[in-house]
């Protein structure tokens, strides 16, 4: 359990698994280094390629990458750029713990008894498929215009992946793994702890991983409701003074948050998941 | 102290089917008794009545004198599958019954796997993981072992060597044991008695009294001839 050396085990070792295990010559060594460098840099090709198009392509209706670049460096030097990412950043956490405990709590107690599924499940799915947008005057009416809405779009977007995947993760985990622990006179706690957490962690960590993804958009949608702070708040304001600079800065940064995001959704998998093939990143010793 | 198993006019339907009708088996301490016949016997029926896995339809199981309803706690099962949880090393695996580090790696010793103890299950081979389950199932030093095909999903070689292992700690620590398998030969080389099941009920109960080990003489075929007539045979004349 190194911790430090498995989280930082880079993709590449994966890879190096793949090329036959001869570590011979220096010579090989360094052309092999050299492949993996160019397998890192692949998926980087497409966005690359769209910047090029995108500053040659001048047009009066999109600013230029270049364009974009300074506006975010203006916003960055006045600290405002900061401000904002952090305080969408904080809605966007606290929405996320808050709605990711009631759908983990919710996916629990269905898995586990089926008389509760019964009574619950129906009804969570027809919330579940309630548009974000239908619910907007709701929110305003209950919690006005102040964090707590926004906090909730974002928590209500968060559980219903994280409930459905907790739930199907528990319900599909494999009954003879459950009577083995019955035969073992496994305590419940020791059960949960064992055998159904544990079992159900791949199908939750795909909860997580959509969760994260929704977070954000739920963010964008909360966010359009008069917010005084927050990325959502900038794009708005831009807006309205046509710095379609600044309106194009903001969707770039929801981009790279949402890739952040994923990025830590991978490294969870990677850790937690060590026990699986599919998902080990480290060769074994 | 081993314990000694009685089953007493024991049925058990799954709906309108029938598998076990009024079966009256006893099992003293310490025997080593092999189950055998068709697939659809009822005999990993019987070995789950044994181990509280399922309800009696009628008549009761009891080891000593405990009337079983639920899996009992000096009882263990080694499963066909090894039923390991894949995402526990093969250490946490042996020591799922709380029992404590030392008695796990010493359980892991006396299977031949002590090298093993940080690797995942997922990183050892059918054999290697069925070695495992045995040292899970023998770390609680129980005073029942029931095995349920254990070795039908190894090869040959690994099968004879695991049976080799059983039976030497059978003989070390004394565990009454209750083996189903559909393999006569296998039967044959481990048991004290092998047990025919046919249509819900015995159709032969045969003691073994060969030497062990066991080898393969003209003693050891005449069982399993005998045997192989009860289950083949057993149909035809209920026909008649």
């Amino acid at each position: 359990m190194t911790t430090t050396e498995e989280a930082a085990a880079p993709k590449a070792d994966v890879r190096g698994q793949e090329t036959p295990s001869s570590s011979g010559t220096p010579a090989r060594k360094k052309s092999r280094s050299r492949r993996r460098l160019w397998l890192q840099a692949i998926p980087w090709i497409v966005p690359l390629v769209a910047l090029v198009v995108w500053q040659l392509s001048r047009s009066d209706f999109l600013p230029s990458p270049v364009e974009v670049v300074q506006a975010g460096v203006k916003l960055a030097a006045n600290g405002e750029l900061a401000e904002h990412v952090w305080i969408s950043t904080r809605r966007a956490l606290i929405g996320f713990a808050i709605g990711g405990f009631i759908g983990f709590a919710l996916g629990l107690l269905n898995g586990v008894s089926e008389v509760l599924a019964n009574l619950l499940d129906t009804s969570i799915q027809m919330i579940r498929t309630v548009p974000h947008l239908a619910l907007i005057p709701l929110v305003i009416v209950w919690f006005g215009l102040g964090e707590e809405g926004k906090v909730f779009l974002v928590a209500l977007g968060v559980a219903f992946p994280i409930y459905l995947n907790t739930y199907n993760g528990i319900r599909n985990i494999d009954p003879r793994l459950i009577e083995m622990a019955r035969v073992y006179r496994l305590s419940k706690t020791a059960l949960f702890r064992e055998v159904i957490i544990p079992g159900a962690m791949p199908s939750i960590l795909v909860g997580v991983r959509y969760a994260l993804g929704i977070m954000w958009m739920s963010l964008i949608v909360a966010e359009t409701i008069g917010s005084n702070g927050g990325i959502g708040y900038l794009a708005t304001q831009a807006r309205q003074f046509v710095q379609m600079d600044i309106v194009v800065l903001t969707i770039v940064i929801y981009a790279l948050l949402g890739k952040l995001s994923d990025m830590i959704a991978v490294f969870l998998e990677r850790r937690l998941l060590r026990w699986n093939p599919a998902f080990r990143a480290t060769p074994k010793a | 102290m081993s314990i000694s198993i009685t089953i007493d006019q024991y049925s058990k339907s799954f709906g309108d089917n029938s598998v076990l009708r009024d079966l009256n088996l006893d099992i003293p301490a310490g025997q080593f008794v092999a189950l055998v016949g068709k697939s659809g016997c009822g005999k990993s029926t019987l070995l789950r009545s044994v181990a509280g896995l399922e309800e009696a339809t009628g008549g009761r199981v009891l080891l000593d004198d405990q009337h079983i309803t639920k899996p009992h706690e000096q009882l263990r099962i080694m499963f066909q599958d090894d039923r390991l949880l894949p995402w526990r090393s093969v250490l946490q695996n042996v020591a799922i019954t709380a029992t404590d580090h030392d008695r796990a790696v010493e359980s892991l010793q006396a299977v031949g796997l002590a090298d093993k103890v940080d690797q995942w299950p997922a990183s050892l081979s059918g054999g290697q993981r069925q070695r495992v389950a045995l040292a899970r199932a023998l770390a609680s030093s129980p005073e029942v072992i029931l095995f349920d095909e254990p070795l039908g999903a190894l090869d040959a070689l690994t099968r004879l060597e695991m049976q080799r292992l059983i039976e030497g700690l059978w003989q070390q620590r004394g565990f009454t044991s209750l083996l189903v398998t559909h393999d006569v030969g296998e039967a044959v080389s481990f048991a004290d008695r092998v047990i025919v099941l046919a249509d819900g009920g015995i159709a032969l109960d045969l003691e073994i009294d060969l030497p062990r080990p066991r080898l393969r003489d003209p003693a050891f075929l005449a069982h399993e001839n005998t045997l192989l007539d009860a289950i083949l045979h057993e149909p035809e004349r209920s026909h008649s």
